[in-house]
Order: structure tokens, then C-alpha cells, then sequence
């Protein structure tokens, strides 16, 4: 492409044009560069042939076009007057296309003119192909006839003509051949010639295709596989009986279709020859169809139009409810509404009536009073109350009372006490109605004291999650054995839960009691301050509620606990023959671990393991370093002589089984108590293994052996523990 | 398949060659590259290197024997024109291919054969990587080899390589062809059939991927920039009309010559009108309902039961004896069927992969007393991710050339603009399709140019035109709109520009009146979207 490479103006050229660039528009022919925006050869050529395919973008006539084009602009772009007479004088480049101009000579005859006028308005139609053919089947099932059709139906209708009557009589002894043939499983050339049109011929065709279709869509598989070419009697139906309109696309029998007796015997004779063709055709229509068959991929470049997939929508909560839902809703919708009209319809009926029957009930008094005072001594005092009408009163206080829900429940069920009652002043009735009343709500409070009225209350205590369930409360030693702190609560409970995490990791989660309550120690009551910030800390936790374990230790939860003692020997014989030695060897894994010693060696310490023969003594003779684990822990032999495996986790476990109360020989939980904790802390990992046996052995007891052979995990729980105690210090702190 | 540039030849080793003289026409076999003459536009020949894409023997078609055979009994014309070739001229548009007889071939030029592996009587040298090629390519050229080897092996003095693909043969023939033919004839049909499957089956195996550059790189990584088939047809399935890989559509064109109405036109693509009517020599088609029959007794058959006098659709548009009829696709299955395959003559990168019912359709038509003839339509897809306003746009062959594709391309515009929407066709573009839209676009623009006297900016001119910003910017760059005058840039339009435009408005004859449209744009549900059922 010719252009000028605007040497001097690339500077100016990279202030770029951008699409909100408001640009003057000079319609005068003007001096100046054009800017070329991509100075680029190659990417110019790519710009002027933008949207077209690569690969046609290179051909010649385009090319050719194209370029004589840009010269053109080229020219008016340099404004001389002399290039655009030049370029007239070119020969202009044009893109050759293949020839387009035969004429067909029976166009007429054809497509007949004066068939189409304009109608005053635009045209709207939506009549489907099959719909705008006369006759055409249902489903688009239209046959055309070609010429060996013609020469076929030519030859059948003369030979007919010829010998005229002689067919009329070989009908039925065509038919009984046939049936003889069918048996035998050939279809001998049986028909006989009938004269018909060629609709009549085009018709029978069609319906022959169309039944195909629906019986054995698939024949030409079938006759690939040596199937059976269907028998002429799978078709008879379809003509013994007088076609149908819903045959037809148009719903509509045409009007020249010859009725049941005259077409069969013209399928009979169109058969075999149908047969023949259909069987050329292997099986396939005769009329050869678009290529809908996604499965044949020999001819794959014939197949189009398959289906798309469907196109996934973004799934709303309206669009979810199918259908069949909305339609059943609506239906019960309407169904109510229809109810409620006819209760209302019901309704006013019996109003009516009873106004009728107030109406005659006045006139009967009227009549009465009349009477009554035509003749003042017949009547009695108590006739008065003829006059009146009882029931208003209930009613009366029915209304009164039917302001709240509940009042209603009862004014109903009061209803026929007033029936009975003997007739009294409405006030006094009222007045023993109200009262009655209110006795009703006084206790119906009582009824309801420890309910919660959800009505009034909209407050509901949420739900306790399942995790928060599996706190198990340990109780607390330390009353026992930190005698000197008094003022600590006796009935000081702590929640644990231990938890399992990924790669067997054991968390152990603890929750004090009661946040509130850790923070009253008595010494410092007398000082305002103190309380100040303890009325004020008080307020902070008032709604903290599920900051506490939903289950507290004296809850339902904790009450019909059954114990079982792991230990008790009926648990035991059975455990201890589960795994073997070895096995629990296997179940281990190597639990030996580098500790840094003060003095800079590396020693590897193999913690304690069960059946190991190890250098250290057994856990009944460490003497535990807590200052509040004054006992030694018990030495409890276990089946094989040896102390049971030491977990640093004393918390029962999210188990059914209640933990056991630690038996008073036993010394304090190490984490449960506060001093352990603390003693703990600032000695880091080092001094893990030496704290190892003197964590409790108690925990044992609930511990189920899958955890207990685990002492990898025990002691992540351990640094898990000390991770989590200066978060929680605080409230031990307050309480020394 | 793709025409091969000059540079890209260059790169790779040289395909093999044949001297001229030393080999003939049986020897020719498909992927092979000959000379052969064509005539000029000027009535001169000129000698093109064409690719050879199929061969088949001279077709005796039933229909011909019974419709002109009789008239012409000089059957043993020379003795090279028994074979055809179907041949691809180097450099040119697809539509330009066309069936040759054997002795426009020039046999004292040289013959290059297809690249990957040479047939090893002829040569041995050069033998390359097959990795290393462009895939496709090499994929075609390895079974166009094996075809070779074939041939070379099988009796060279024997008919013709029609004789290899006996074996391959599954289709019958229309019996409607085959009724008077000799045996031998009706085999020439199938193995036209088998023949184009065999490409297709080339495709299917392995070739799915396609390298779009052609061949530009100097060693194309064929995976980078490829445009798999399943990548094009999942995007198909969700939208579109235009395949960018044209390895999924068959190269052989199957159709020989359309009649559509009063006229007869060639046909330029393949087509997947069913297997039966290909090759036949006039595929008729009705002129309002687009039904295609095999024989002019069918179609007159089908002429005396068809009612339909316009497209089944709503007319939106009528002005002078112009209208544009309204059809969705859903509704109009088969009509909208049968335009597609009758557009997919004319279209290269059509493709029909998937169903019409995504698609409206907007058929312009010409109406007489005869009917509503259609001139040309354009779909356009009911929801469209990338904003096209255009899927397939396409005038008729016969009435090309007489500027009603712009005519239909300003409706299409037209309709955007009721949508309030900017638009731009789908690409790829056709080579006249981008001839026909630079020139509205150019026609366009400039014309709003001329009636401003503001300042403007490529937006107002997209707003108001419903181009998008691309074309705009496009158009303007290709018209060297942009001018940097006084130290601003400028819109400038210059006289001579002015006049052409004048000259250009007086040659155009018709133009869409917006306000003969009576259109709302029709909306969908989302359900209703999802492709139907």
C-alpha cells in the first residue's frame, strides 16, 4: 500500500484520537499530513482488511480492490485534482463472482403472474412451509412426484384404462393373494392397475412415507441388518379408514380425497411400487432429506442443523419452581378464592334468613304487644321477656371481648354457661362475664409461666449448635486443693472440648463457666472502683448468654448421664484383645523428636510409648512439677504392667459418656488447674517431653484407645493448650 | 486449501516437484499442485497454478443423458478430457473454483506434489518432520500422498482414481439418477459422493487443529493460535453463524448450478443440501419457499401445490415495490432451513453446524404481481454476546451488483437504531461482504459529516450511525479522515472527497426510509432463548 511514512509528524502523531476526542470537522480541502495511526505497514494492511478471515484476506481481486481504493483516497487525500481524472481512466478493479445470468425459459408457466396483490396493510403471517401446500400431510410429509413417477402412474392408468372392468373383479382375489403371500413372507407383484390423478398418486405416497416414519423409522437400518420390509397390511389400516383431518397439516380433508373404498385398493397399487423404490433408496425416504443424523460421521459435512444444547441460565430462586408448581399453586389459589366466595355467598344467605326470621319474630311481638294492650290484663310479667332478645347479650359480649385472641377462645366457650343461666341484667351479666374474664387470664399466666410467649416475645434463643453441645464440664478441683484462695466459688465448673483437626491434630477448646462471675473477687468489694468496672464489665457480658456452654454442668444434659468406667475389666477384656502388640506398634507412628538443650546439643528424646522399654521412669514416680498437683498421680497398672500412655489432654471427649469425676485419689487435672497452666507457660517446648508423665494419667479413663495411642497428637494439643492460655490468663490473674 | 504465499513457500523446504513432461494426467492426484489455463476476465488465458482438490471422470450424469445426451451423441471427445479436475486457482477467492477438464491442464509445466511425503517413485528427497508443518495442511497432504501412492500403485493406464475409492463407496445413489444410467454411470455418482467424504474423513481423524495464520511464522507451533473445531463449535453453540475454521466445511463445491426462479446462477461453496442432489447438474429451487428438487417435474409438481407467495413472515417495511418480511427461526424451521442452505452456496464462512432457531431472519424482498421474490436477507442472532447486528448477510447472485446489499445493510443499521444499540457485523467478513460495508460505512459517515457543524467525536458519529467505534475508526483511518492541522487534530473532508461522495449518492437508486418501518424489536424471554423446547 502506497502511503507516506509522515516522517516529521510521528511526534504529533502519538497524541492519539480517542473515541470522546471531539474533532472539528473542515470541509475545505487542506494542507496537512494525514496522521497515521499505526505506522506500522503490515498492521495498516491488517486495518484495511479488519474482519475478514486471515486466510482470505491475501487474495488477489481483494487485494486488487482494496488497493486501488487506497490510492483513490490516497489521491483525495493529496487533493490533486489531477489523480482523480487519472483514476477514472483506470480500468476499476471489481471481484470476480461466478456466473449469475441464466434465464429460465418456463418461468411462467411456473410461478403464474397476477396471483399476488399488494394488500393495504403489511402482511403478518405465520403459516408454517407444510401449512402453505395444499394437502400436504402433517409432520411434513408432502411427496412430489418426478418422472419416473410420471412414467410409472402413466403407464398404470392406461393399462387400467385398457383393461377397464377385468381390474374391478381381480380386487379381490388380489387381496386374498396377498394375504396368501404375506404368509409366506414375499410380496408378489399382486396389485392391480387403478386409474387415479396425480394428487390422488402423490397422496398415497406420502402417507405410505409418513407411516413408515412412525412404525420403523429406522428401516433403512433395519434392512441393512436384513430386516423384514414391512408388509402392505402395516399400511392398510392407515387407508381402510377414512383419513383423518388430523392427517393433514391444515387439519382439513381436501376436498378430492377419495373416501376409504376407492383409496385402498389405490395404495394397493401404488405399494409395490412404493416398495421398489423405497427398497433402492435402502430404506431411506424417497424424497431425499437434509442430513439430520448427528451419528453419521461418514458424511459429516452433510449434517446440519443438529441441535444446540441448551444455553445455561443463571438459576434464580422464581425460575427454580417448575411450572407444574406455579400451575398447582395458582389452582389452589383459585380453588380458596372460590371457597371463600361461596362460604360469603353462604354467609349472606343466612343473614338473610334470619333478618326474615327476625322479621317474623317482630311481627309475632308486635302482635303481642298489640294484644297486650287491647286487653292489659292477660298478660303476665313474665311475657316482658318475650319481648326482649336473649341473645343479644351474648353477643354483646362477645364483641366486647373479642379484641384479644385469647379472651375470644373462652367468650366462645362461655357461650352456652349464658344459654343456661337465667335471665339477669346485661350489665350484672357483663360484669360476671369481664370478671370471669380476667380470673381466665390470671391463670392462664400462671399456666404459662414457664413458657415463653412467643407471641409478645419475639426474642427466641437461638438454637445451641451441635459443636457448642460437645463442651463436657469438668469439675473442678481446686477448691480442694487451693485452700488458701477462700474466696473463689466452691462450685467453679470449666468447659472443654476437645476437637480434631487436620492431620490429627487434637485442639482442645476451653470455656470458663461463667465469664461474669470469674471476675467478683470479694477482697476488692469495698473498693468503688473495683466494682465500678465490675458493674460496668457485668453490663458488657449481660448479653453474652452463648458466650457460656450451652450445657451447663447442672443442665438436663448432665443429669441421667450414664457412667461407665473404661477401666471397669468388662470393657477391658474386651478392649485389650482387639489389637496386638505389634499392632499398636504399627498404629504409632515414630514419635521421637529433636529438642534443643539449654547447653546447645541437639537429643533426640523418644517420648514414652507403650510396650517400649524406655530409659525413663514410669509415670508414678515423676514427681509432677504443678505446685498444685500436691498427689502423685496414681500408677496404674495397666494390662500389661506398664503405665498406661500419658495424654496431656484430661478433657472428656465429645463421648456420650460422661466423664467419671476424678476419684479424690487423684490429683487436680493439669490444665483444669490454674497453677499447672501457669507453670507451664514460660517454659516452652523443650520442656514438653519432661512435662509429658506428669500430665494426668487420669484421662484414661474416658479416653478411647484410638486417641490414646497417639502421642504426636497429645503433645500438639499440649502446645495447642499453651497457645491458647494467655488469652485466657487474664481471668485466672484476676483471681489471685 | 489455503493459497500459498510466495513467502511462505519460501520458508519451508520446497515441496517436491515434478518436471514438466514427465509425469500425466493419471498421474495427477488430489493435493497436487498443476498449471492450467483459465480464462481471463479479457477473453486471453492465463496459465495459474491451481490446487487439485478432487478428481473425478467426466460426469455422465443420468439427468444429462436424459435431458441433452440425445441431442449430442459425439460422446468420445478427446481422450484427456475423460478425467475433470475440481481445482483451487492459487490466490483466489474459493467461489472461482471450479471443475476443469483434463486438457486445460498444462502438462509441460511442473507439477508440485503435496509436501509432508513425496510419493517415493516419483521422489524420495525430501522428506520433513510432519510435526513441524502446519498441521492441516500436512494432514491433507498425507492422504492426498497416500491417494498418490495409491494411484502410482493401481494400473496407471486404468480409468482413473475413481477406481480407489470403490471400496469406500456407502451411498446409494438417488434412484431417481440412476434409473436409466448404465452401471458404470452410477458409479461415477458415488465415488463424487465418497470423494468428498474422503476429505472430510482427513478432517475428522486427526486435523481438528487449524493454523488461522497460515503458515505466516516460519515455524508455526500449531496448537498456539489454533482455532480447534471444538473450540469453534462450542462457541457456535452458544451464538454465532460464521465458522473461522474452514476445515470443517467439505472443498469440493457439490452443487453445479442453482435455479432459483427466473435464474439459473452458479453455484460458488459447498452446500449440505442432502448428498442425493449433489453434482447434479441444476438443483431447482422454488422461488418462495426455497424447496429444492432434484428434476424440473418435481418442481413443477410442487409449483402447482405451493401457495405461498412471500416469505412466511410479517412484513415490517414496504416502500415502492421493496419489503422486508420478519421470520424467526424458531417458527419457520424449514423455511429458514432452506435459506440457510441456499445462502451457504454463497457463503464461504456459513456454517450450518447448528439449527436456525437463535436466529431472526430479515428477507428483503421485491414484489410483483407474480409475488414477493426474494432479493436478498440477513439473520441476525436474537441475543448476541458481541453485538452483532448481522450474522449472515447475503443478495442473491442475479441480483448483485444492483446495490441492494447496501440497501440491506442500512436496514440492518436501521434496526439498530430502533434498538438504540450499536452493532457491526459478525465476522469473518467475506471479501465483497467487507467491500460492501466499508463502502456504506464510508457512505455513511462521511454523509453525517457533511451535515454537522459541530465539532464531532467518534462516539456522536457511532451513536448516531449505530456503528460501532471500531468500524468508525476504521473507516476513517482507511478514508485518511484524521488530519493534524494547526496543532489539533481534525476531521478533514476534503472536496475531491465531497464529490466522489455526490457522484456515489447519485448513482444509488433506492435507500431505506425509516419511516416505512413498522417494527418493534422483538423480545425474548429467557426461556424462551434457551433454544427452544
Amino acid at each position: 500500500m502506497p502511503r507516506n511514512p509522515a516522517g516529521p509528524s510521528t511526534l504529533r502523531n502519538r497524541n492519539r484520537v480517542t473515541n470522546k476526542t471531539r474533532l472539528k470537522v473542515i470541509k475545505e480541502s487542506i494542507d496537512a499530513d494525514p496522521i497515521v495511526l499505526d505506522e506500522d505497514e503490515e498492521k495498516a494492511r491488517v486495518v484495511s482488511t479488519a474482519g475478514v478471515d486471515a486466510e482470505d484476506a491475501n487474495e488477489h481481486h481483494l487485494q486488487a480492490v482494496l488497493s486501488a481504493a487506497a490510492t483513490r483516497h490516497q489521491s483525495i487525500a493529496r487533493s490533486t485534482r489531477a489523480a482523480t481524472d487519472k483514476d477514472s481512466s483506470q480500468p476499476a478493479a471489481f471481484i470476480p463472482t461466478p456466473d449469475s445470468t441464466g434465464i429460465v425459459q418456463n418461468y411462467e408457466d411456473l410461478y403464474p403472474p397476477k396471483r399476488w396483490h399488494d394488500p393495504t396493510n403489511y402482511v403478518k403471517s405465520s403459516d408454517t412451509l407444510e401449512e402453505c401446500t395444499s394437502s400436504a400431510l402433517v409432520g411434513g410429509f408432502i411427496y412430489y412426484m418426478d418422472e419416473r413417477d410420471k412414467d410409472w402412474l402413466d403407464r398404470n392408468n392406461e393399462e387400467a384404462r385398457g383393461e377397464g372392468t377385468s381390474a374391478q373383479g381381480a380386487i379381490s382375489g388380489s387381496t386374498r393373494s396377498a394375504r396368501s403371500s404375506k404368509a409366506k413372507g414375499k410380496e408378489p407383484e399382486v396389485s392391480q392397475p387403478v386409474v387415479m390423478t396425480e394428487d390422488e398418486f402423490e397422496l398415497v405416497m406420502a402417507v405410505f412415507e409418513k407411516v413408515t416414519h412412525e412404525k420403523t423409522e429406522f428401516l433403512h437400518h433395519g434392512l441393512e441388518q436384513g430386516g423384514p420390509f414391512p408388509p402392505f397390511t402395516d399400511y392398510q389400516d392407515a387407508f381402510s379408514t377414512k383419513l383423518q383431518p388430523d392427517l393433514f397439516a391444515l387439519y382439513e380433508v381436501p376436498s378430492w380425497v377419495p373416501d376409504e373404498s376407492k383409496l385402498l385398493p389405490l395404495a394397493r397399487a401404488v405399494y409395490a411400487y412404493w416398495r421398489e423404490r423405497r427398497l433402492e433408496r435402502g430404506g431411506h425416504p424417497i424424497i431425499p432429506a437434509v442430513n439430520l443424523d448427528e451419528t453419521d460421521t461418514k458424511n459429516e459435512s452433510y449434517i446440519c442443523f443438529r441441535r444446540r444444547e441448551i444455553k445455561a441460565v443463571r438459576k434464580t430462586r422464581a425460575q427454580q419452581a417448575t411450572y407444574s408448581d406455579r400451575l398447582l399453586r395458582l389452582k389452589h389459589d383459585l380453588e380458596r378464592a372460590l371457597l371463600i366466595a361461596s362460604d360469603v355467598k353462604d354467609r349472606e344467605l343466612t343473614k338473610r334468613e334470619s333478618a326474615v326470621v327476625g322479621q317474623v319474630v317482630w311481627d309475632k311481638r308486635f302482635a303481642l304487644v298489640d294484644l297486650k294492650r287491647r286487653y292489659p290484663t292477660l298478660g303476665t310479667k313474665e311475657d316482658e321477656e318475650l319481648l326482649h332478645d336473649k341473645e343479644r347479650i351474648p353477643k354483646k359480649a362477645k364483641t366486647d371481648t373479642s379484641g384479644r385472641p385469647i379472651v375470644r377462645l373462652h367468650a366462645g366457650s362461655r357461650e352456652p354457661a349464658v344459654s343456661q343461666e337465667p335471665i339477669m341484667h346485661p350489665k350484672a351479666k357483663l360484669e360476671i362475664i369481664q370478671k370471669q374474664i380476667e380470673s381466665e387470664m390470671v391463670q392462664r399466666k400462671e399456666k404459662d409461666h414457664h413458657w415463653e410467649d412467643a407471641v409478645d416475645n419475639a426474642y427466641q434463643a437461638t438454637p445451641t449448635s451441635y459443636s457448642s453441645r460437645l463442651f463436657k464440664f469438668i469439675q473442678s478441683t481446686r477448691s480442694t486443693h487451693t485452700p488458701d484462695s477462700p474466696s473463689s466459688p466452691p462450685q467453679r465448673h470449666r468447659a472443654a472440648r476437645l476437637r480434631f483437626g487436620r492431620g490429627g491434630r487434637i485442639h482442645l477448646d476451653r470455656r470458663l463457666c461463667d465469664p461474669r462471675s470469674s471476675r467478683s473477687p470479694s477482697e476488692s468489694d469495698s473498693d468503688t472502683e473495683v466494682l465500678e468496672k465490675r458493674r460496668r464489665l457485668q453490663e458488657r457480658w449481660k448479653f453474652d448468654e452463648d458466650d457460656v456452654p450451652a450445657i451447663r454442668p447442672e443442665g438436663l444434659e448432665e443429669q441421667d448421664r450414664k457412667l461407665a468406667d473404661d477401666f471397669d475389666p468388662k470393657y477391658l477384656s474386651h478392649r485389650m484383645s482387639l489389637l496386638s502388640d505389634s499392632e499398636y506398634n504399627m498404629l504409632m507412628t515414630d514419635t521421637s523428636f529433636y529438642v534443643t538443650l539449654p547447653d546447645g546439643r541437639v537429643d533426640k528424646v523418644t517420648p514414652y510409648r507403650l510396650g517400649v522399654i524406655n530409659n525413663r521412669n514410669p509415670a508414678g514416680s515423676v514427681t509432677p512439677r504443678t505446685p498444685g498437683g500436691s498427689q502423685p498421680p496414681p500408677s496404674r497398672p495397666t494390662p500389661n504392667g506398664v503405665t498406661p500412655v500419658v495424654n496431656g489432654t484430661a478433657i472428656s471427649l465429645p463421648t456420650p459418656l460422661k466423664s467419671m469425676p476424678p476419684p479424690p485419689t487423684v490429683p487436680s487435672l493439669r490444665i483444669s488447674a490454674n497453677g499447672t497452666m501457669r507453670s507451664i507457660t514460660p517454659s516452652l517446648s523443650p520442656t514438653v517431653p519432661s512435662h509429658r508423665p506428669s500430665s494426668s494419667p487420669v484421662r484414661d479413663q474416658t479416653h478411647s484407645t484410638g486417641i490414646q495411642d497417639d502421642p504426636g497428637s497429645s503433645v500438639k494439643s499440649e502446645q495447642e493448650l499453651k497457645m491458647t492460655v494467655p488469652s485466657q490468663a487474664n481471668g485466672p490473674d484476676a483471681v489471685k | 486449501m489455503a493459497p500459498h504465499t510466495p513467502k511462505d513457500e519460501g520458508q519451508q523446504e520446497p515441496a517436491p516437484v515434478s518436471r514438466g513432461g514427465t509425469y500425466h494426467l493419471q498421474t495427477i492426484s488430489v493435493g497436487c499442485k498443476v498449471f492450467a489455463r483459465r480464462p481471463g476476465p479479457d477473453g486471453q488465458e492465463e496459465e495459474r497454478l491451481a490446487e487439485v482438490l478432487s478428481i473425478r471422470d467426466r460426469p455422465t450424469n443420468p439427468y444429462v443423458s436424459r435431458l441433452r445426451n440425445e441431442a449430442k451423441p459425439d460422446d468420445p471427445q478427446r481422450p484427456e478430457d475423460r478425467l475433470e479436475f475440481f481445482v483451487h486457482w492459487d490466490q483466489f477467492n474459493k467461489r472461482l473454483d471450479d471443475w476443469i477438464p483434463g486438457s486445460r491442464i498444462l502438462l509441460n509445466r511442473d507439477m508440485e506434489w503435496p509436501r509432508p511425503k513425496a510419493p517415493p517413485s516419483t521422489k524420495k528427497a525430501t522428506q520433513k518432520a510432519p510435526g513441524k508443518l502446519n498441521k492441516s495442511k500436512s494432514l491433507l497432504k498425507k492422504a492426498a500422498t497416500a491417494n498418490a501412492l495409491n494411484a502410482i500403485k493401481a494400473d496407471v493406464g486404468s480409468p482413473g482414481p475413481s477406481s480407489l475409492f470403490d471400496d469406500r463407496v456407502s451411498a446409494t445413489p438417488p434412484p431417481s439418477l440412476k434409473r436409466k444410467a448404465p452401471d458404470d454411470e452410477a458409479e461415477d455418482d458415488e465415488d463424487l459422493d465418497a470423494d468428498a467424504d474422503g476429505d472430510m474423513d482427513i478432517d475428522d481423524e486427526e486435523g481438528e487443529v487449524l493454523d488461522l495464520d497460515g503458515g505466516r511464522s516460519p515455524a508455526p507451533p500449531p496448537p498456539v493460535s489454533a482455532f480447534s473445531k471444538e473450540q469453534e463449535i462450542e462457541k457456535l453453540r452458544t451464538s454465532g453463524s460464521m465458522t473461522q475454521s474452514i476445515s470443517e466445511i467439505a472443498r469440493v463445491k457439490n452443487l453445479n448450478r442453482l435455479q432459483i426462479g427466473k435464474h439459473e446462477v452458479d453455484a460458488w461453496y459447498f452446500s449440505p443440501y442432502p448428498q442425493e442432489y449433489a453434482h447434479l447438474p441444476v438443483l431447482y429451487i422454488c422461488e418462495f419457499c426455497l424447496s429444492y428438487f432434484g428434476s424440473p417435474f418435481m418442481l413443477s409438481r410442487h409449483r402447482k401445490r405451493c401457495n405461498l407467495l412471500h416469505p412466511p413472515g410479517n412484513e415490517i417495511y414496504r416502500h415502492e415495490d421493496l419489503s422486508f418480511f420478519e421470520l424467526d427461526g424458531k417458527r419457520q424451521l424449514t423455511w429458514c432451513r432452506n435459506l440457510s442452505m441456499l445462502s451457504k452456496c454463497f457463503l464461504d464462512h456459513k456454517t450450518l453446524y447448528y439449527d436456525v432457531t437463535p436466529f431472526m431472519y430479515y428477507v428483503m424482498c421485491q414484489r410483483d404481481s407474480t409475488g414477493c421474490h426474494i432479493i436478498g436477507y440477513f439473520s441476525k442472532e436474537k441475543e448476541s454476546a458481541d453485538n452483532y447486528n448481522v450474522a449472515c448477510i447475503l443478495t442473491l447472485p442475479q441480483h448483485q451488483r444492483h446495490g441492494y446489499g447496501k440497501l440491506l445493510i442500512e436496514f440492518s443499521y436501521e434496526l439498530s437504531k430502533k434498538e438504540g444499540k450499536l452493532g457491526s457485523p459478525e465476522k469473518p467478513l467475506s471479501d465483497l461482504g467487507l467491500l460492501g460495508y466499508r463502502a456504506y460505512w464510508a457512505q455513511t459517515i462521511i454523509e453525517l459529516l457533511l451535515n454537522t457543524n459541530d465539532d464531532v467525536s467518534i462516539d456522536d458519529i457511532a451513536q448516531r450511525t449505530s456503528i460501532t467505534h471500531a468500524d468508525v475508526m476504521n473507516t476513517c483511518t482507511t478514508l485518511q479522515l484524521f488530519k493534524h492541522y494547526k496543532g489539533q487534530h481534525v476531521i478533514s473532508l476534503p472536496e475531491s472527497l465531497q464529490e466522489r461522495h455526490k457522484k456515489t449518492l447519485e448513482k444509488r437508486r433506492r435507500k431505506i426510509h425509516p419511516e416505512c418501518l413498522q417494527w418493534k424489536p422483538p423480545t425474548f424471554t429467557r426461556d424462551q432463548l434457551r433454544f427452544g423446547w
